[in-house]
């Protein structure tokens, strides 16, 4: 996968959770890759497909207590549902790969999906492994933002 | 003012409801994707309309075509709220009829300046 498909996305995260919950976020550490079957850091996942100028997928892992922190702050109310939180925590993936995907080309993407739960597996292209962006917010913890995509 | 929020996401239209309060419009009704936005326009009057792009069942470009083809809507003013960025894809929308454009992420006065400048251009 080409390098030059990280960085809009890291820039993305940064301006979302900035514009959209008002709290800074930023890279926590080098690049790995997670070979197909194997979990996520976090129990709760969020993934969206992309098509057109790339394709494969992006996905978002945080820990539950983590993301009811972002979602009431994006939704600027201390009540959040569970509704809230796995609808909250789609479209903020939504978000930053919408403004990540601009800068790729003309990028199409899928409904986001969320689920919660340990030991999720969720598998990328054969030829394209999921490439691991270490995240944190400065105050609350750390999450992961992935990346698995090749161009189409 | 009557307004209709047309978005797949519940929180997007809890922040977007909470905008137009702040603006006085208290007046709103929600539709989760495009079929459901085309039947509530075409029940009630609305004076402009918020909407998604992508949005299971019928999406926001398919709308906005479905709302300007029909005589009654066709010069309803939309306002696309959308996360989709993409050049092409906000020129495909302006040419579709879109009155206006905001991607997100956006700041809740973003939202704000873009329902004035809809109003202003008429």
């Amino acid at each position: 996968m080409k390098i030059e498909y990280i960085n809009p996305f890291i820039q993305a995260a940064e301006d979302t959770f900035r514009t959209m919950c008002g709290v800074e976020v930023e890279r926590d550490g080098q690049l790995t890759a997670r070979k197909n079957g194997l979990s996520p850091a976090y129990n709760m996942i969020g993934v969206i497909g992309l098509s057109g100028a790339v394709k494969g997928a992006v996905l978002m892992t945080m820990d539950t207590a983590t993301s009811r922190k972002a979602i009431m702050k994006f939704l600027g109310d201390e009540t959040v549902t569970d509704m809230d939180l796995s609808d909250g925590f789609g479209e903020l993936l939504n978000i930053i790969s919408g403004a990540a995907a601009a800068k790729l080309g003309t990028v199409h993407l899928a409904i986001p999906t969320v689920m919660t739960g340990d030991n999720q597996k969720i598998h990328s292209l054969p030829s394209s492994p999921w490439i691991i962006i270490p995240m944190k917010f400065p105050e609350w913890g750390k999450f992961n933002i992935e990346v698995a995509m090749e161009e189409a | 003012m009557k307004v209709l929020l047309t978005d797949d996401s519940s929180t997007m239209r809890k922040i977007q409801k909470r905008v137009l309060a702040g603006m006085g419009i208290e007046d709103v009704l929600e539709a989760s994707n495009g079929k459901e936005a085309i039947d509530l326009i075409s029940q009630h009057k609305f004076d402009f309309v918020l909407l998604d792009v992508n949005m299971p069942e019928m999406n926001g470009m398919e709308t906005l075509k479905a709302i300007r083809g029909n005589p009654d809507s066709a010069k309803l003013p939309v306002i696309m709220c959308t996360s989709v960025a993409d050049k092409g894809q906000v020129m495909e929308a302006i040419k579709a009829g879109a009155t206006n454009y905001l991607v997100k992420p956006f700041q809740p006065e973003d939202l704000q300046k873009k329902i004035e400048a809809t109003f202003n251009k008429g």
